[in-house]
Order: structure tokens, then sequence, then C-alpha cells
């Protein structure tokens, strides 16, 4: 890798908390519009597809809770812009994080496949 | 090396210096003008194009005003005010505010960033040339009384064929897609240029926080776009060919249109918000004599913003009745974006409570944004909420709305920047008294026209209907309104006339009238072709405040890259956290291929609008013709040792490095196309999900050959184009360009046996959208396979040319990030495609 491709990287780390979310996104709307079309779940049976959707929420939650706790122990190198850059990276896992997990509030509010 | 040696005499005057710089990066007179690439010229062309269009879509709302002043008007018949409202809302969305801001951004990005030019100056031209012929051919059809008359998001199935049989709805699509692929082009530039091209010492912390905002608002462009890019083709490919993608009969859905533009359509709000909202962070502390409060928190902020705003395209889509679990995580995404915006209020308010306002015209604009800016964002509460929604939708509350947000969150920042940078730009300084009347008519005129809107909205005046009947209650209330908007229109035309007299006969001012402190103020005024005399080191965020001599130092040349040599248009290109320089980037001057190039691809989309397919392909030929002339003309002829850049140090010129600007150039490029082929992916998911019986299993291509076919090519592609690098590393000139060879071999077998599927074993494109979609990945694996012959081929050439050496290889990792991307859509149509055959 050149120092190049590895900074570039880690640009991507800075914004990787986010990419966990939009994952989540994705994997949420997803898997509920693709459950409910295909006839796997329904109004009447909706369990099976409310545990998996609250298991997929709980898996990307503690990824990005991950994310945000490896950020916070990773030790610093010494580099000019490496104090900035490790508090907004730190901020903006931390930020994700909680976005990741704000996702599934509707699972415990809403019915799936109404 | 000594201190003397570092801060040595530099050889030339200040004056002379500037001479020569000038002579380098200046544009020719007469028709040479066509050819200009420098970034403050093109983005000025930009700019006062934009405002063209302003005026053109202002007086199409004029008419709009005019025709809704009374009851039972028939100054506009239905018709011609489905035009007209049309016309207006795309005039304004997409050849006003978005080019507008690319044309600030073109202009102001170098500045800021303390660099002399854009990464990629071609591609601004020719993004310019993209936009006005573009938005010509809407304004053309306007004229011609064959605008697009199907609302500025153009749904489906009004917008399909046997709803709108004119050509009506093909100029909309094939114009605006012309307007995007400029924007497109921007937004790779303006990637690029922050990623690498800064001044040294410019560390990501120390870049002027508009350059952050500017940053995310291309992000947003070069992950928004596509989208919306994809549903315009795939729309009319429908109308030109009978590809039933949006056809519920034949399998096909209305709502994949709706998806695919607001997965566009949302962020374009924060696209356009974005640039606004760094204006203020821009002018705000140089108003407030204070340090902007929380530059990290409101970077995260933005960073935050840039992703949620893609998280909540379907809250467009309340009315639709998609379930409601989906909805929910639109709402809660919906709810999430407000706390980035909070963060940079909050932000705002510290800055401007522990300061010293100082009363200019730019901050009377700021709060004339802030005022119209928190009832938009009321409003936008209200109807983010569900229920709501359902009562306000689609009535002139949601007009409103709309102009509150855009009119506070776009036009009064930029008219604020416009005052600002007034200064900069002609370097003259205007009068108060007429900008502060313009700025009364326009806030009381703006507030008076659109106030009384919610009431009529509310009152349930439907939007987009051509008339309404005197017994509603509305009449007095739109004669309010449209008197309103004639006063808002005085103010803007007061501006004009501000600005024009400003630029011939302002009082001259000195170099930076507001004590401002980023770089564009260390720039003569107006600024010179070449921006700045050296390049600086900083060392802080406000470089002015920290060394006031700065500017003339620069002048004497004693920064970077200050000694003009060889004719050659340099600077730096630096690393990307710590701005430290790495390279020397030598820019292309005036050169008329981005014109040439832009005329064929305007020849492509009108060829193409009048159904003349065979003129459209030699459209196409010509363009491959271009953009290989355009390549063809970068890079060395030689290896070359690190030159002297000043400041006693040394770097290599950009084309002898690992990563020159091109290389991220592909890279952001791939990223866009990446999008693409997602919505694309999305697109044909959404409707296995949605559309009944999808797909008919009687359709089912099931048919061994051409997987593997693709697959082994696609495989011997990477191994080809690997061994190319590796070979030209190791000085075998030989075995590179035969890896060469059959890296291209690989991409044609690629494009033959990608459009095998369609021609012999899919379904017909034109029965159901199963086929359509078929046809349609096939034929973007096809074309990417083309693409990577050329891109062979071309490199071939270049080494036979000379252009290549172990030193200079970029070719190779370009050529080699395309194979990657290639095999990627291979391996994902293919399970795209057979996918449904495992289901079935
Ligand atoms: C100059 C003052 C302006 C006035 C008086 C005005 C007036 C109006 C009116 C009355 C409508 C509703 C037409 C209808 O639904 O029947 C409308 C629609 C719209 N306006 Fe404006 N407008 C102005 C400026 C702007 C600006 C600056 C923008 C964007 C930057 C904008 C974007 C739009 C859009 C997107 C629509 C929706 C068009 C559609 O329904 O397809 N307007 N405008
Ligand atoms: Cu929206």
């Amino acid at each position: 890798m050149t120092p190049s491709t590895q900074a570039f990287w880690r640009l991507v780390l800075l914004v990787a908390a986010f990419l966990i979310w939009s994952l989540a996104f994705i994997a949420l709307y997803g898997v509920h519009g693709v459950a409910c079309a295909a006839g796997w779940a329904s109004v009447q049976n909706p369990w099976p597809l409310r545990l998996t959707l609250i298991g997929l929420w709980l898996v990307m939650t503690s990824a990005a809770a991950a994310f945000a706790l490896w950020t916070w122990k990773r030790p610093i190198k010494d580099q000019a812009a490496q104090g900035f850059l490790r508090t907004a990276t730190l901020a903006v896992a931390v930020i994700g994080a909680v976005s990741t997990a704000w996702l599934g509030a509707p699972l415990f509010l809403v019915r799936v496949c109404a | 090396m000594t201190d003397a040696e570092l801060r040595q005499a530099p050889a030339m005057s200040a004056i002379a210096r500037h001479k020569a710089l000038e002579r380098l990066w200046g544009t020719p007179g007469g028709w040479g003008k066509l050819s200009a690439v420098n970034h403050s010229t093109v983005g000025m062309r930009f700019i006062i194009t934009s405002f063209v269009f302003f005026l053109i879509g202002g007086v199409l709302a004029m008419l709009i005003r005019a025709q809704l002043a009374g009851p039972e008007t028939d100054f506009l018949s239905a018709a011609a005010y489905a035009q007209v409202f049309t016309m207006h809302g795309t005039v304004m969305m997409f050849l006003f505010a978005i080019p507008l801001i690319e044309g600030l951004a073109l202009y102001m990005l170098p500045k800021l960033l303390g660099a002399r030019d854009l990464a990629f100056p071609r591609l601004s031209a020719f993004g310019y040339w993209c936009y006005l012929f573009g938005g010509s051919m809407l304004i053309l059809a306007l004229v011609a009384g064959a605008a697009p008359d199907s609302g500025w998001f153009m749904y489906t199935p009004l917008s399909s064929k046997p709803f709108s049989p004119g050509i009506n709805s093909d100029v909309w699509l094939v114009g605006v897609t012309f307007v995007e692929v400029s924007a497109v082009c921007a937004a790779v530039e303006f990637m690029t240029t922050v990623l690498k091209m800064r001044t040294g010492g410019m560390a990501l912390h120390r870049m002027p926080i508009m350059v952050w905002y500017l940053w995310v608002t291309a992000a947003m462009m070069l992950f928004g776009f596509p989208p919306l890019i994809l549903g315009s083709v795939l729309l009319e490919m429908e109308r030109a060919f009978d590809w039933p993608f949006f056809d519920p009969t034949r399998g096909g859905s209305p709502l994949l249109w709706q998806h695919l533009f607001w997965l566009f359509g949302h962020p374009e709000v924060y696209i356009i918000f974005l640039p606004g909202a760094g204006i203020i962070s821009t002018i705000l502390p140089v108003f407030t004599g204070r340090k902007l409060v929380g530059y990290s928190w409101i970077v995260v902020a933005l960073i935050a913003l840039g992703f949620i705003s893609f998280g909540i395209w379907a809250h467009h889509m309340f009315a639709t009745g998609i379930p409601h679990l989906s909805l929910a995580f639109f709402s809660a995404a919906s709810t999430l974006v407000v706390i980035p915006t909070a963060v940079q209020i909050f932000a705002w308010l510290a800055t401007l409570l522990s300061g010293r306002p100082r009363i200019t015209l730019s901050m009377l604009y700021f709060y004339g944004f802030l005022s119209t800016f928190v009832i938009g964002g009321l409003t936008g509460v209200m109807v983010a909420v569900v229920p709501f929604d359902w009562q306000a939708h689609d009535t002139h509350f949601v007009v409103a709305h709309l102009h509150y947000v855009l009119m506070g969150g776009f036009i009064f920042p930029v008219l604020a920047a416009i005052y600002y940078w007034l200064p900069h730009m002609t370097g003259r300084k205007h009068l108060e008294g007429l900008g502060r009347t313009a700025f009364a008519l326009i806030f009381l005129g703006f507030n008076a026209a659109f106030l009384p809107m919610h009431l009529t909205g509310l009152l349930g005046m439907p939007r987009r209907v051509y008339t309404y009947g005197g017994d509603l209650g509305w009449n007095l209330l739109n004669l309010v309104s449209s008197v309103s908007s004639f006063v808002l229109a005085i103010g803007f035309a007061l501006v004009v006339v501000d600005v024009i007299q400003v630029a011939r006969f302002g009082r001259r001012t000195r170099r930076n009238p507001w004590n401002a402190t980023t770089l564009e103020w260390a720039m003569p005024t107006p600024p010179p072709a070449y921006n700045i005399g050296s390049q600086p080191e900083v060392r802080d965020r406000d470089p002015l405040i920290d060394d006031p001599g700065l500017p003339a130092a620069l002048a004497r040349g004693e920064g970077y890259l200050g000694e003009p040599r060889n004719g050659w248009r340099e600077t730096l290109g630096v690393h990307m956290l710590t701005g430290k320089p790495e390279q020397v980037v030598l820019l292309p001057g005036p050169t008329f291929i981005p014109l040439w190039t832009a005329l064929a691809t305007g020849l492509f989309f009108v060829s193409f609008l009048f159904k003349l397919y065979p003129i459209s392909a030699l459209a196409f030929v010509l363009v491959v013709i271009c953009a290989w002339r355009w390549m063809w003309n970068s890079g060395l002829r030689t290896d070359a040792e690190p030159v002297a850049i000043g400041l006693g140090q040394t770097a290599p010129l950009h084309a002898t490095t690992a990563d020159p600007p091109t290389l991220w150039g592909m890279v952001f490029t791939l990223m866009a196309n990446g999008v693409l082929f997602g919505a694309l992916v999305f697109g044909y998911l959404f409707l296995w999900v949605v559309a009944p019986n999808w797909p008919p299993p009687q359709l089912l291509v099931r048919e061994p050959v051409t997987p593997l076919l693709l697959v082994a090519a696609a495989a011997a592609g990477l191994w080809a184009v690997s061994r190319a690098g590796g070979a030209n590393a190791r000085g075998e000139r030989a075995a590179s360009q035969t890896a060469l060879v059959t890296s291209a071999a690989c991409g044609l077998v690629i494009a033959l046996a990608a459009l095998a599927v369609p021609v012999f074993t899919a379904p017909s494109p034109t029965a159901h959208a199963y086929g359509a979609a078929v046809a349609f990945i096939s034929g973007y694996m096809a074309f990417h396979g083309l693409i990577a012959v050329l891109l062979s081929a071309y490199a071939w050439s270049r080494a036979r040319g000379g252009w290549i050496s172990a030193q200079r290889r970029v070719e190779f990792a370009a050529l080699r990030l395309w194979w990657l991307y290639l095999a990627a859509v291979v391996g994902i149509s293919l399970t795209l495609l057979h996918g449904p055959v495992w289901f079935s």
C-alpha cells in the first residue's frame, strides 16, 4: 500500500461508522420489504420477521458500538492531522453508533407488513 | 540547507513574476476565449449563466403568480400552466441552484485552498459546455412550446408515453441528464481537488470550514445524481423503445421512478442547503470578529448529515401506501437529521453572541436567512409528521414550505456571499444604500408572498392547478401573494443593477476590506488567472491572522512554486491528511478539446431526442475519439527527477508518482458509476419484490455458456492487467504490451458475451419489465467491457509511444481499477440474472 492509499483508507475510517449505519438501514428496510412481499411474514404471523429484524439490528448496533470502542482504544500515531482526525473519527463513531441504535426504535413500536 | 538559502531572495521582482505567471495561466482573447480552462474564468461563466437561468425561472414564477392573482383568470391555459410550473421548478433546481453551487465551488475552491487551479481544468470546461448546451435545449423547447409539463419530478405514469405522447417529457429527460453529466464531472473534480491539491501544510483541520462544506456537498452530488441519471435513462428507454420498466401492466412499477427520483431528490435539498450553510459559517466569524465556535463539531455534523440525508428519500412518498414499518425507518432517519442541523445553528448563535456583529449587507442577509429558514424548518417538521402530510400533501402549504427552505437556505446565503466576495471578485466595494433597499424589498416581498400560501394551502388550495373558483375564500390571500411576489422580483432586479454598477464603477478598495482570514484574501483583487504568486506553507486555520504580511511575501515569491519555469502551469499536490507537499502537478493550458467533446456529447443527446439513432452511434464514436485525444496530451515523454519547489524542498512531477490526481479522478468516477449500478441493482430487486409474478417463470433465462465465458474473461482480464503492470515495473516492455493486448481481448469477450444474453436467450425487452431489466443489465456489462477494450488499447498505444515507463505508470493503475470494477459488475450481474432461477 502506498502512503497515499493508506491516507485514503484513513479517511474511509473517518466515515466508517456511517457506512455501518447505511448498511443497517439498507438491511432493515430491504429484509422487511422482501419478507412482506414474498409472503414470508404477514400481519397475522409477524414474529419470525420481527425477531429477524431485531437480530439484524442488534448485530449492526453492536458492530457500530464495537467500532466506536476500537477507535477509542486505538493507539495514537504521531502525525500532524492525528489530533483532529482522532477526535473527529471518535465523535463520528459514537454518533454513528447512537444513530444505528435509533434506527431500531420502530421495530418495537410499529407492526410489520401493515 | 541553510536558513539563508531557505529564504533566499527570489530571482524576479513581484511585477515581473505577476507578468510571467499571467502569461502562463491566462486565456487567449477572441475565439480563444472558448478554449478557457482556468477555474476563475469557467467558474465565473457558470455563475453568470446560472443567474441568467434564475432570471428565466423568475419570469416563469411571475407568470404563475399573474395567473393565480385572481380566480378564474384565463391568462394561461391549463396546458400552458403545466409547462410553466414544470419549467419553473426544473430551471430553478437543475439550471440555477446546482450550477450556481458548482460555479461558486469552481471559482472559490482553489482560492480557499491556496492552490492555483482545480485538479482537472479541462473537465471544468467540459462541464460548463454540457451545462450550457443541456440548459439551452430546455429553454429552446420552452420557447417552441414543447417544454416538459409533468411537474419537476416527472412522476410516471403521467410522464410516460400513453399520458405524455409529445416530445415534452423527452426534452426533460435528455436535457436534464445532459446537465447532470456536468454535475457529476464537477463532483469528481471537487473530491479530487480537496483531497490532493491544497497548499503546503494545509492539514485536514486547517482547511477553511467552507472547504468541508463543499467537500461534503461534492460527495453528496457524487452519490445523489447517479440514481436520477439512471432513472432518466430507464424512463427514456421506456418512452423511446417501449421497455416497460414503469408500466404495471407489463411487470414494471411507477413507484420505481419515485424511489429513484427521491433517492436523488432528498439529498438534493441538502446539496443546495449545505453550501448556503457553508457561506454562513464563513461570513459569521468575519463579521463578528470571532473565530467560528465548534469547527470540529460542524465537521462531524456535516459527515453525519451527508449520510443521513440519503436515508430519508421515501419521506416524499408517505402518501403512496408503502408498509408502515418501512415508512417508520424513514421517519426515524428524518428525526435524526434534525440534530446535525441544530449543531450548526447552535454554533452560529454561539459565534454571534460571543462576538461583536457588524451590520453589513451580508449580515442582513444572514438575519434574513435565519428567520426564514427557521420557519421553513418548522413547517418541514409539520409535513414530516405522517398524518399531517396526508392533509397538506399537494397543497400550497407545501409550496410555501419549499420556498421558505429554498429561499432561506439558499437564496439569502447566496446574496450574502455575493456581497461578501464582491470586493474579492471585482476589487471594488459596493455602497450599502441601494443594497439595503434591495434587501428590504426581497425580505418583505418574500414573506408577504409566501406566508399567505400556508393559509391557502390549509384552506385546501391544491398546487399545480391553474385556476380556482371565486367562492372559496382564497381570493384576497392570492392577490396579496401575487402583488408581493412582484415586489420580491423588483428586489432581485435591484441586486442585479447594484452588482453590475459595482463591477463597473465601484470605488476601488484595498485587498481585504473585511479583515477576513482565509487565503482567497491573500490574492490580488480582482484575482489574477494564476491566483497566487507563490503558495504558502500554512500553520494555522486562519493564515492571515497569523501573518498579516503573508500576501506581500507570497507576491514576492517567498512560498512554494514562486519561480515560473518551462512554461509549466504548476500547483502543489499534497498528502491528504497532513498537507505535506508530495508532488508538483502540471496542469493543462487552454484547449478546445472540452468544447469538441461537449459538442459531440450534445450531438448524441440531440440525435437521441429526435430518434436519429444512427447519428447517435456516430456521435458516440466522436466522443470516444475526443476523449482519446483529450487524455493523450497529458503526461510526460521522458522520466524526470524531483524538482525544486521553493522553501528548500523538492518534489516529483505528478506523472512520475504512484498516485497522480488522475488516479483519484478514476476512483471517484468509479464510485459514481458504482452508485448508478447500485441503483440498478435496487431497481431490479425492487421490481422482483413489488411486481406480482416477477419474473414470470416461463421467461427465466437459463443458460450456462455466457456466465462461464463472462467469469473466465473477467478473471483473465484481471490477471492480464496485473501482469502488464508488473512487467512494466520490471522493464519488460514487450511482455507488458502483450498483456495489454490480452486485457483488450478479455474486454471484448465480455462485451460480446454480455450482448449475447439479450439477443439470443432473454425474453424480448418490450414484452415484460424482466426482459427489459435483463437487457439493460447485460448492456451495462457490455458497455463496460467495451470501455475496458478502449482503455487497454489506449494504454497499449501510450506504451508504444514512449509515454509509459517504470516510473510513469498511471495507465496501469487506472486500468486495474477499471478491471476490478468490471469484475465486480460481472459477478453481481450474473447473480442477479441467474438468482431468480435458484428461487424458482
Ligand atoms: C422568485 C420568486 C419565486 C416565486 C414567486 C415562486 C413561485 C412559485 C409558485 C407559486 C409555485 C407553485 C406552482 C403550482 O404548484 O401551481 C412554485 C413552484 C416551485 N418553485 Fe418557485 N417561486 C420562486 C422562486 C423559486 C426558487 C428560487 C426555487 C428554487 C431554487 C423555486 C423552486 C420551485 C419548485 C421546485 C416548484 C415546484 C414545481 C412543481 O410543482 O413541479 N422557486 N414556485
Ligand atoms: Cu426530502
